[in-house]
């Protein structure tokens, strides 16, 4: 891909600007974790101000259905710095359900959803994954059939975000035709989305059911496969960005330490020990960052290196993730092991939003195929 | 030209000057790589045949001279100094032309243009830079540095070359080290003691002539067994006032510059198109070792694929960020630990896909020559500062720690 427009645009900068305002008045320590403990596990307050201040719901909704307009690009500037700070509402659900909708290319339901999507009164996500934490293998984990009433589907489908408080579902089934994406919504019968007990507690994930649960098809029956890759592609950029932004809190919180924290009567930041720690943080951060801006940047410009940037972004940012809050914690010391101190959120959003996106072994199995070895 | 010309004004011409001059590259040359066609060579260092070299250096002074005089010799330097004043993306735009073509290249020149030059730009008189910069860019003198000393490796600060200043001139002596190209050079940046205190604020940056009385320069074996670089000696060696670049006692700022240069140009160093990290001779490594297939050694191959996309996405956001005003600062050091660590990788994985054929000559393309990088990589990590510094350097000025110890 050519190399120019890397950096950020004046636009995606006043975004960044905006969204930073917003968050740093609202989402304080105290705040994220009173608004864990309610059944949505987000404040709706600050969801509806993200929605309708900033336009955030709708940010991918094209103009004409009264949204933002914007492409992956900037919405990796928002993920990364929802990432920074744990936002744990249905931004993210919300954008991969908007991506899959777009892709089908079902011009009704475009003009049925979209607009309420961009409003922020409903919120989407995508069911895909099978039990085994699958998004490819195991389509048929939900089946549809069409009776006299229309199309049903029967399955489950597991690890969804934002599953329990998703309005609109959007979700792969296979057909005699193949694979296809239906549209459930919520309250329909014999649908349910059962919260599970999860590691990441500023994520919350269900299972859902389906049993005879009415559907509506969208876009040609056996035509889902593009659906169901544009939320994957989607989903590997968001893994990035918002791996990008926790670790620049990781980052931020360890210099902050290692600045104030004295032992042996100096500032710890002074033994090397800690300094080269710093420093590696540092590193991770800026390729991280990098890392997710390119595979956004490729994507948005529909270059031939997009899903290979935005698989070796997931792939290394993933772990990147996992490495930097593990070493947070230990340069934080004890702190850094108690329930009051934030990193162990980050720990757990690392360790989880890595599974949920795909294992390492499936990123570099994917890297082999898209190189050509 | 009164006016600046567009860039695609400004590359069409470009590319008719080449054309008209230099045959253009087989086109195999071109997309970079073929398995087991032309020499399998894989270097960390270039350690060319100093018979080959020496001959292969007026070529090299010509093309330099013919780029010069044609206004490509400087593009984005100021006009001023006889440089172009075109912005740096036109000067991108023509190296990336000149690799259509066989031409010289510059290959010999990266520390003479890529470090000593940028360096007399930023802290050089008018004058100086009047003089200098024009025979730099054009070849008629190439430049070394002259930094490291037996006992001033990680701590350059305590160089004990001695500068001794006699009337309107300074008398040097001392022994230099890891001196990359002295004995192609005919200028040297040196950075010599001229008091006895205090640290950082006693050094002074000059410039020797190469080929003055009481210099000796002598290859340096490394463990590759190559020369790479070479030893300096310096008895009593004159350099007039006039060579001396910026304040007595300010030649650590001045070493500062060309350091960050270094790293830098280590940092963003691919290594050629069909280099050591190219994807296709990494593919073809496999193949031809038959464990396409092998699940294992597949994982393995998109691991270090991945490292290497990472370091490449993260060199060019920060070339587009420095392009958009955001310059960067000693973090781009981290490009250069990120490509050694790249380095070491890249070893072992070699190491893994040919066992045995690695460390005896089977005679199979592509094969041994890989010994040849598993006994460089441990320089990278050691030249233009070793990790460590470089890291205690960006703890502190980047991350605002406090001096680490």
């Amino acid at each position: 891909m050519a190399t120019d427009g890397l950096a950020l645009t004046s636009d995606e900068r006043d975004l960044q600007s905006a969204l930073r305002a917003m968050l740093a008045g609202e989402l304080s320590s105290a705040g994220l974790r009173a608004a864990l403990e309610t059944d949505a596990g987000y404040r709706p307050e600050l969801w509806s101000a993200l929605a309708s201040d900033l336009g955030l719901a709708g940010l991918a909704v094209p103009e004409e259905f009264g949204g933002l307009g914007l492409g992956p690009a900037e919405a990796a500037v928002v993920l990364e710095d929802l990432g920074r700070v744990l936002y744990p509402g249905p931004f993210l659900a919300t954008w991969l359900a908007t991506t899959a909708l777009l892709a089908t290319g079902d011009a009704a339901a475009h003009q049925r959803w979209l607009p309420r999507i961009a409003e922020g009164t409903i919120a989407g996500c995508v069911a895909v994954a099978d039990k085994a934490g699958s998004w490819g293998q195991a389509a048929d984990a939900v089946r549809a059939r069409h009776d006299e009433r229309g199309w049903r589907l029967d399955g489950a489908r597991w690890f969804v975000i934002a599953g329990h408080v998703a309005d609109v579902i959007l979700v792969p089934a296979v057909t005699d035709s193949g694979l296809s994406v239906f549209l459930v919504e919520r309250g329909a019968d014999g649908f349910s989305a059962e919260p599970v007990s999860v590691l990441d507690l500023t994520r919350k994930v269900a299972i859902v059911n389906l049993d005879g649960a009415p559907a509506t098809l969208l876009g040609r029956e056996g035509g889902g496969q593009a659906a169901v890759e544009a939320a994957e592609h989607a989903l590997l950029l968001a893994c990035a960005a918002e791996a990008a932004g926790g670790i620049g809190w990781c980052l931020d919180a360890c210099v902050d330490y290692a600045k104030t924290r004295t032992q042996f009567g100096r500032p710890i930041g002074g033994f090397q020990a800690v300094a080269h720690a710093c420093v590696d943080m540092l590193a991770h951060h800026q390729s991280s960052s990098a890392a997710a801006r390119y595979a956004a940047v490729a994507t948005a410009r529909g270059a031939p290196d997009a899903l290979l940037a935005a698989r070796v972004a997931a792939l290394r940012t993933g772990e990147a993730y996992r490495t930097v809050t593990e070493a947070a914690i230990h340069l934080l010391g004890g702190i850094g092991f108690t329930w009051e101190h934030d990193a162990h959120l980050y720990y757990r959003r690392a360790w989880s939003s890595q599974q949920l996106t795909a294992t390492p072994q499936a990123h570099r199995a994917a890297i082999a195929e898209l190189v050509r070895l | 030209m009164t006016s600046q010309p567009s860039l695609e004004e400004f590359t069409q011409q470009a590319a008719g000057w080449l054309a008209e001059r230099y045959p253009k590259m087989p086109r195999s040359d071109q997309s970079g790589f073929a398995w087991g066609e032309g020499s399998d060579e894989v270097r960390v260092f270039q350690e060319p045949d100093p018979v080959e070299e020496a001959d292969a250096l007026p070529a090299i002074r010509r093309w330099r001279q013919e780029l010069w005089d044609h206004g490509y010799g400087w593009i984005a330097g100021p006009v001023a100094c006889g440089g172009g004043g075109l912005p740096a993306a036109y000067q991108r735009a023509f190296e990336q032309l000149t690799r259509r073509y066989q031409v010289p290249g510059d290959s010999a020149l990266t520390i003479s243009l890529g470090m000593v030059a940028p360096t007399i730009g930023r802290h050089g008189s008018e004058e100086q830079k009047q003089y200098w910069l024009p025979r730099l860019y054009s070849g008629a003198q190439i430049a070394c540095q002259l930094f490291s000393e037996p006992g001033a490796g990680s701590d350059l600060a305590a160089v004990a070359a001695r500068a001794v200043r006699s009337g309107e001139s300074w008398r040097v002596t001392g022994q230099k080290v890891w001196t990359s190209g002295a004995h192609l050079a005919d200028i040297g940046e040196i950075i010599c003691r001229t008091a006895a205190g205090p640290r950082h604020k006693n050094l002074t940056a000059f410039l020797v002539d190469m080929r003055a009385p009481g210099v000796t320069v002598r290859p340096l074996r490394q463990m590759t067994g190559g020369a790479a670089f070479n030893e300096v000696f310096l008895d009593d060696v004159e350099i007039p006032d006039s060579r001396r670049i910026g304040d007595e006692g300010a030649g650590w700022a001045v070493a500062m510059t060309t350091l960050g240069h270094e790293r830098s140009a280590m940092g963003s160093s691919s290594f050629g198109g069909a280099g050591i990290f190219s994807t296709e001779r990494l593919i073809g490594l496999v193949r031809a070792a038959g464990k396409d297939a092998d699940p294992v050694i597949r994982q393995d191959f998109a691991e270090l694929i991945s490292q290497l996309r990472l370091a490449r996405y993260t060199r060019d956001v920060m070339a587009a960020r420095a392009q958009a005003g955001q310059a960067p600062g000693p973090e781009a050091a981290l490009n250069k630990i990120a490509l050694s660590d790249n380095m070491r990788r890249l070893a072992g994985f070699v190491a893994n896909v040919l066992g045995p054929a690695l460390v005896a000559d089977t005679g199979g393309w592509g094969t041994y020559a890989w010994t040849s990088v598993v006994l460089g990589a441990p320089g990278y990590r050691l030249g233009g500062g070793t990790d460590e510094i470089l890291k205690n350097t960006i703890a502190q000025r980047v991350l605002g720690l406090p001096r680490p110890s």
